[in-house]
């Protein structure tokens, strides 16, 4: 997999960052050869060897927890770090769809 | 462009089209608490009252996932003929929003809790068509924004944020705005069968998005299809289709499909439109990755076989069951089994009454009374041995059709034994021949002109000394017996 212009003005709008058009070349070709370094993971067969999603699991699956409803009822402390509050809400910038 | 209404296809000027679309449900497990904090999941708190640290987002709090969630996905999974999957893996699904704390989703992406299933529709034809499922996951909802309370800030409130939900995903199967209905339809009765949900789109405890494309009649391609989000009932969601895929035609038809582009959208049902939803319109990653805090789901085999034994009797089997029991159509069937409290209902009046005659009643006469009265079958103003009571005195020819629907109305303010009424009111049925024998030759008596007429082939003149009988007996004589009688006399 190559990283062409496209790609690249994705990525930047994703990230939320800005690169001059001068440089855009430079930045492709760079991205590029780490992408291509990647590949070299490609050459090991892991065909038979099952996806490793933490390494914990390798000493058991998720404790469960008893459906019991014995936590809440901290509004002051949950509230306690929000930059701005009233009546018991978080407040925030309005973004109304 | 037309529409037609048998197999719903968008006649254009240049194709026939056809809709294709698949639903993704939200459905919130009912539980005590959430998913993966111990704050109860209840509807209606005071607000953030349900909240714990975690699903504040406070930094250093790890997730333990609630048992009962686990099962209800396990019940919910088994009662859609789905494969439930042994192993499940959670994912942070990142995304920055004001009701997301954490600042990610934890869902499911590659191992989900459910892999592919099906749900069995029921038309109003009385034939069945099945919808695939591809899976199901779990995952928490997100916290809710409240924009009409300052003029220029928004609310937030964590108590729904956490609370688990199932994501359910169709495949494509959809055909027809009805199609898509009865699917939700079904779902939702399966759910509360089950008791996973609640199943109430109108308080957001189910909630759906809509995946629309269409293509022209007899190709196989997908086209780009939108996806429009949120939708809060059965009838929304049937009319957005609708008029999503009208949009659709219409651009493709102008030559201008390259406007359509893959997008969430929101539907405006007062203004009958879908418009573009502009927070999604910028490109976004959710860069899935496993959630570190989580080990894998296990669920044993063990686990699943006790859930299954202990399912309830599922929409579909209980269908099953009333055709053969009762003898009843697909159709009647269906009805009555699309809502638990319904089906129990039936089942009281049926094994008092005949079964066909019962099935009529409820669906016509009761379920008029229950919408006049805006109420549901759980707290019907006529209990079901009442009702099934009043059904057998019809068949048993103590009272007629008509004047059991008189005493259906008395049932519906005063819920007393209908024997009691019938009594009170003396509204029984004379059967009595020689009460009915006096009042029909009195009557040959005083109007011999209509005997005549009767003589001379006339036969609809029989109507008019029945509905003289009945006058007399204020609906009251057996309409066998006056016809019988009548027949003798006047030939």
């Amino acid at each position: 997999m190559g990283v062409d212009t496209k790609t690249l003005d994705r990525i930047c709008e994703l990230s939320r960052i800005e690169i001059k058009e001068e440089n855009k070349q430079d930045v492709i070709s760079k991205l590029d050869n780490v992408i291509h370094w990647m590949d070299s993971l490609n050459e090991v067969d892991t065909s038979k060897v099952e996806p490793l999603v933490n390494v914990s699991s390798l000493f058991g699956s998720a404790p469960w927890r008893e459906d019991k409803a014995t936590g809440g009822n901290k509004v002051e402390q949950v509230l306690k770090n929000a930059p701005s509050q009233m009546e018991e809400h978080f407040l925030v910038p309005k973004v109304v769809e | 462009m037309t529409k037609s209404t048998s197999s719903y296809i968008i006649k254009g000027e240049k194709h026939d089209w056809e809709v294709v679309c698949g639903l993704e449900v939200h459905c919130q497990i009912k539980s005590e608490s959430k998913l993966f904090s111990n704050a109860p999941a209840n509807f209606g708190s005071a607000p953030n009252s349900n909240v714990e640290f975690l699903d504040a987002g406070m930094p250093g709090m790890l997730p333990v996932i609630n048992e009962e969630c686990v099962r209800q996905a396990v019940r919910t999974a088994l009662s859609l003929n789905a494969q439930v999957n042994n192993v499940s893996e959670f994912s942070r699904k990142n995304y920055f929003y004001a009701d997301l704390s954490l600042g990610y989703q934890i869902s499911q992406a590659d191992k989900p809790i459910m892999g592919p299933g099906v749900v069995v529709l029921d038309m109003p034809d009385g034939t069945t068509r099945n919808i695939g499922l591809e899976r199901m996951h779990m995952e928490i909802d997100a916290g809710k924004s409240m924009h009409d309370q300052h003029p220029d800030s928004s609310f937030i409130d964590f108590n729904r944020a956490g609370v688990g939900l199932m994501e359910i995903v169709s495949d494509p199967d959809i055909r027809t705005p009805e199609e898509a209905g009865a699917f939700l339809r079904k779902l939702r009765a399966i759910v509360r069968y089950v008791g996973s949900c609640d199943g109430n789109m109108d308080e957001g405890s189910m909630r759906c998005d809509a995946n629309v494309s269409v293509r022209p009649v007899g190709s196989t391609e997908l086209r780009t299809r939108c996806e429009i989000k949120n939708v809060n009932s059965v009838r929304y969601v049937m009319q957005a289709i609708e008029i999503e895929a009208l949009r659709h035609v219409e651009l493709y038809e102008a030559g201008r499909g390259d406007e359509i582009i893959q997008s969430s959208r929101l539907f405006d049902p007062n203004k009958g439109e879908t418009r573009s939803m502009r927070s999604k319109e910028n490109a976004h990653d959710y860069r899935y990755f496993p959630e570190p805090d989580l080990l894998p789901l296990v669920v044993s085999d063990e686990l699943i076989a006790e859930l299954k034994a202990k399912l309830p009797e599922l929409p579909d089997a209980k269908k099953e069951r009333f055709i053969q029991e009762f003898k009843l159509s697909p159709y009647d069937s269906a009805v009555l089994i699309d809502d638990r409290n319904t089906a129990e209902y039936y089942e009281i009046v049926a094994k008092i009454a005949d079964p066909k005659l019962s099935a009529n009643w409820i669906t016509t006469n009761l379920f008029a009374l229950l919408k006049e009265e805006n109420k549901t079958i759980a707290n019907s103003p006529i209990s079901a041995s009442n009702l099934g009571k009043l059904i057998k005195l019809i068949t048993d020819d103590v009272i007629s059709g008509k004047i059991a629907k008189q005493v259906f109305e008395i049932m519906a303010t005063d819920d007393k034994d209908p024997e009691k009424i019938v009594e009170e009111k003396g509204l029984k049925q004379i059967t009595d021949t020689s009460a009915i024998e006096k009042i029909i030759d009195e009557l040959i008596e005083s109007s011999p002109e209509n005997v005549q007429a009767f003589k001379e082939g006339k036969t609809k003149v029989v109507g008019w000394f029945v509905g003289q009988v009945m006058k007399q007996t204020q609906g009251k004589a057996n309409p066998g017996v006056v016809n019988k009688i009548l027949k003798d006399k006047l030939s």
